[in-house]
């Protein structure tokens, strides 16, 4: 496919910003030494997986070909990159960056379905996100009941969470917009929505939150995840 | 080398916030109770609440949650510790990390702090800021003097790996105990309580797990994972020692796949710097929890046996 002169954008980086909520900064100042690539694991098993040129595009405008490429989905989050970075550029937060846009663009909806139930299932309902479940029939084989180990060690059976907590946990996925998001992505139907009505389920996505709290005024918006293949809600301010 | 200027910022406390890990409480136990016994064991007491989460960093570099979902609920696990006027200690590279740095930007936002607040006050907590977060292996490191007066089970003859993680080192490179590249403060720990230091190649590679690779992207990450255990089958260590229960997860079962795949032989077993203490400090057997380990059961219980466990 040929590129287009659309699909760069000017002033991506400007607008994105806020939704890391300024985690990411200081991308103008890469000095392009690539010591970032030279000790990243991901470009270790994918050599076309690169941070240097990732930056390089996103500092040049050059949006469209980092949000649609593959490799944007293999990172390993080891910060590995930041912790040799000359310039402290902190680039797993650029990574989180570029997906969340790059979902907003349409891309990558695949690969979060799949851990949307781990959001659903076990951090929203229990507290934890990882359970006790267990998938492998030779681990099972091989550990046995881990209630019994858990007892053994001198612990209850299971890890207590009491219920105001697991309340409290919704209410905040509820109000930052994360179970609309969860909802959009098509994981698991969400119960409280199933009865809800059409418009209900509008104010439910674009309620905003209030601007101000006491004197200090706030632009990040709460409600700034992206909707599959639209560019509306994702942008900040 | 530790940087022992900030060794020296560690307060000894007499109480403290005991922040559990998702895969230390539901998959490895032994950690968790091998962490409460060590602490108690030092002089510490550690302070449990039932109404903490887990830090819920898998679901917001999941792309699930955005940092305007993850921060309040940072600050809300954060706001616990507060209550009670204490400082945290976490079991695992990713809860440091992510209550660490998070909690660190809110501190410096105000703005920020002032948006979390507003939800923190709905459900009638606050968020101020004042609880310090430390790593287990750290907190450890602080107390290596008296780790050095209770030695129980000393580890003559034991050869032991060192596995740092990334998350603790590399993602918070300003407020670790140690320089990212070339640490050296387990290595110190091992030494104390009498074990010998094997060094290899992969050291300070990553684990593997990337996260949301191994689910995602499972060849990838199996791949990346291959590398370091052959690395470390080359050294061939009694034990490895993580600090990390992600990591441990990760290294401990992915031998089980890569042996299933008939990729290999590898039967290294994987533990936690807290069990590792643990084994140290003489706590009982049964809560090493040994049994949820997966690889390398049969030198594990060897190993139990020449220190007389």
């Amino acid at each position: 496919m040929l590129e287009q002169v659309k699909d760069w954008s000017d002033d991506f980086y400007e607008r994105w910003k806020p939704i890391a909520m300024g985690f990411v900064n200081d991308a103008e100042k890469c000095l392009q030494c690539g010591k970032c690539t030279g000790q990243c694991p991901a470009a270790a098993v994918t050599p076309s997986y690169n941070p240097r040129k990732m930056i390089r595009d996103l500092v040049n405008g050059n949006i469209k070909r980092i949000l649609s490429s593959a490799e944007l989905w293999q990172c390993f989050f080891c910060s590995g990159c930041y912790s040799v970075c000359p310039m402290d550029i902190n680039f797993p937060f650029f990574v989180f960056m570029l997906r969340l846009a790059a979902m907003n663009e349409g891309y990558g909806w695949e690969d979060v379905k799949q851990l949307e139930g781990y959001a659903e299932r076990d951090y929203l309902k229990k507290g934890i996100t990882v359970s006790t479940f267990e998938r492998n029939p030779e681990v099972i084989e091989r550990i046995g009941d881990i209630k019994k180990i858990r007892m053994e060690a001198g612990l209850p059976p299971e890890r207590k969470v009491t219920d105001r907590t697991i309340a409290e946990i919704n209410m905040i996925s509820d109000l930052s917009g994360m179970t609309s998001f969860m909802k959009q992505i098509g994981g698991v139907e969400l119960l409280d929505c199933q009865t809800c009505t059409p418009e209900q389920e509008k104010r439910c996505k674009t309620k905003p939150m209030p601007s101000k709290v006491g004197k200090i005024k706030t632009h990040y918006r709460f409600y700034n995840y992206g909707e599959p293949g639209g560019k509306k809600n994702a942008e900040a301010r | 080398m530790p940087r022992l200027d900030k060794v020296v910022q560690i307060p000894k406390p007499k109480d403290i916030f005991f922040f559990k890990s998702c895969v230390a409480s539901n998959k490895y136990p032994g950690i968790e109770a091998c962490a409460w016994e060590s602490l108690k064991i030092l002089g510490v007491n550690p302070v449990d609440s039932d109404e903490q989460t887990c830090c819920g960093g898998f679901v917001t570099f999941a792309n699930v949650a955005a940092p305007t979902a993850s921060m309040p609920a940072v600050a809300r696990n954060l706001s616990l510790a507060e209550e009670k006027d204490l400082d945290t200690v976490v079991l695992c590279n990713g809860c440091w990390t992510f209550l660490n740095e998070f909690g660190h930007f809110m501190n410096h936002n105000a703005e920020v702090k002032a948006s979390v607040n507003m939800m923190m006050n709905m459900m009638g907590r606050e968020y101020k800021g004042t609880s310090h977060v430390f790593h287990i292996a750290e907190m450890f490191y602080r107390l290596k003097d008296d780790i050095a007066k209770n030695v129980r089970r000393p580890l003559t003859g034991i050869k032991i790996a060192t596995h740092y993680g990334c998350h603790y080192l590399g993602g918070g490179k300003y407020s670790a105990i140690d320089d990212a590249q070339a640490p050296t403060y387990m290595e110190e720990l091992i030494d104390i309580l009498g074990g010998t230091v094997v060094p290899y190649t992969a050291n300070r590679e990553c684990c593997g797990t990337g996260f949301t690779q191994i689910i995602n992207g499972k060849d990838l990450s199996l791949e990346h994972t291959q590398r370091k255990l052959d690395s470390v089958k080359e050294a061939d260590p009694d034990f490895l020692v993580v600090q990390c229960p992600y990591c441990h997860s990760q290294l401990d079962r992915v031998q089980q796949q890569l042996n299933f795949r008939k990729d290999g032989e590898y039967e290294t077993p994987v533990i936690h710097i807290a069990q590792l203490i643990g084994l140290g400090l003489g706590v009982p057997a049964g809560k090493l929890a040994f049994g949820a380990h997966i690889s390398g059961r049969k030198r594990l219980d060897d190993v139990m046996k020449r220190i007389g466990a």
